[in-house]
């Protein structure tokens, strides 16, 4: 009787404490079973943006009218954007449009020497990713390149 | 004699007894310690896991329309993710981390919220290049929700729990242009980690988010 009562002694206060210590983070948890699943597999929402608008705010400048043949074309920067394409036109502005440059990274680029007794005018598309693109922008203003200086004018 | 010896064998008994419950004592609380740690939560029904419980319950990790997300992912860039977490047990359970899929494992694209209509040319299999963000190669890598969610017991507030994952999903930047303007069902994670029931529910809706 006398050891019973010491079986009692010594175990209960240990085992409260690690009663305590269970209940101190969720009692009622069983003694086993510590792993459960959900009853189905999970599921989750997420959702993606639109593919982005044209670019706006496309304008055309006469670079350096007095010594080259070259136009700046400028837009307003697209959010998200990964790059740009600039399109021409050599014969008006609701004309046919030909990509001149690709991959633009820049809210602006600069041709190269362009033919003299031309006009021209351009669109600029943006890409999101490589498979985002937008519709063409509106055209630009009309730029007339001369073969003598100045050699490049705008109306 | 007789008597000296009796109390000998009383008094060894009792020391014997002693030691034995001491043992008890200490792996009772063993056990009690061992329910403060993290267990893993299996997500796959029919799994060991599932076979084992006998009165713990799973959770449920469900997509919602409501709140929606948003921020919205754009190709080279991450999204939002909502989700709504039940808890059929009569205490709270605290979420502490997920396991994800493997990052070439992609998501649906449906043409609405309810998640109904596929989307053509933005499937699993096209691929639509949406994952989980931070996933890895390795299927089951574990990230740590930037603050634990605790879903409240059955019956009880905050449960279920609506969170929103900032900035967890993630999309390619080779995404098919299909997969623009579409609502993705995220694939499903492998496993959540989970501790026992806090005193406090986490408020619904909540926002959340794993950072690495």
């Amino acid at each position: 009787m006398k050891g019973r009562r010491g079986t009692l002694l010594v175990a209960t206060p240990i085992a409260l404490v690690g009663l305590l210590l269970g209940s101190s983070t969720g009692a009622a948890w069983p003694a086993t079973n510590w792993t459960v699943t959900l009853r189905t597999a999970s599921s989750a929402e997420s959702h993606s943006q639109t593919v982005p608008s044209a670019p706006t705010g496309v304008s055309a400048a006469c670079n350096a009218p007095t010594t080259a043949k070259t136009i700046k074309v400028s837009w307003t920067a697209v959010t998200h954007a990964t790059t740009y394409t600039v399109y021409d036109s050599t014969t008006s502005a609701t004309g046919t449009y030909t990509a001149i440059a690709t991959g633009v990274a820049a809210t602006s680029w600069t041709s190269g020497t362009l033919n003299s007794g031309t006009n021209y005018w351009f669109e600029v598309t943006v890409s999101v990713g490589s498979n985002w693109t937008s519709t063409k922008s509106s055209a630009s203003t009309e730029s007339t390149i001369n073969s003598l200086s100045p050699f490049c004018v705008q109306p | 004699m007789q008597r000296a010896t009796h109390d000998k064998r009383a008094f060894r008994y009792t020391r014997r007894t002693k030691i034995v419950s001491a043992v008890c004592g200490i792996l009772l609380a063993g056990v009690g310690a061992y329910a403060a740690t993290n267990w893993v939560v299996g997500l796959n029904s029919g799994s060991s896991g599932e076979g084992q419980s006998a009165s713990i319950s799973n959770l449920t990790i469900s997509a919602v329309a409501s709140p929606s997300a948003t921020n919205l992912m754009y190709p080279g860039g991450t999204g939002d993710v909502v989700v709504t977490i039940s808890n059929p047990n009569p205490y709270p359970v605290t979420i502490t981390a997920v396991q994800l899929p493997t990052n070439a494992t992609y998501a649906t694209g449906y043409t609405t919220s309810a998640l109904t209509t596929t989307q053509t040319g933005c499937l699993a299999a096209t691929p639509s290049q949406v994952t989980w963000n931070f996933s890895t190669a390795a299927s089951g890598s574990s990230h740590t929700l930037t603050t634990a969610l605790t879903v409240g017991a059955s019956g009880q507030a905050n449960n279920p729990l609506a969170v929103t994952l900032t900035n967890d999903a993630s999309m390619g930047t080779t995404t098919p242009a299909a997969c623009a303007s579409t609502f993705f069902s995220m694939p499903s994670f492998t496993a959540v980690t989970a501790t026992g029931g806090a005193g406090t529910s986490t408020t619904t809706p909540a926002t959340d988010s794993w950072t690495s």
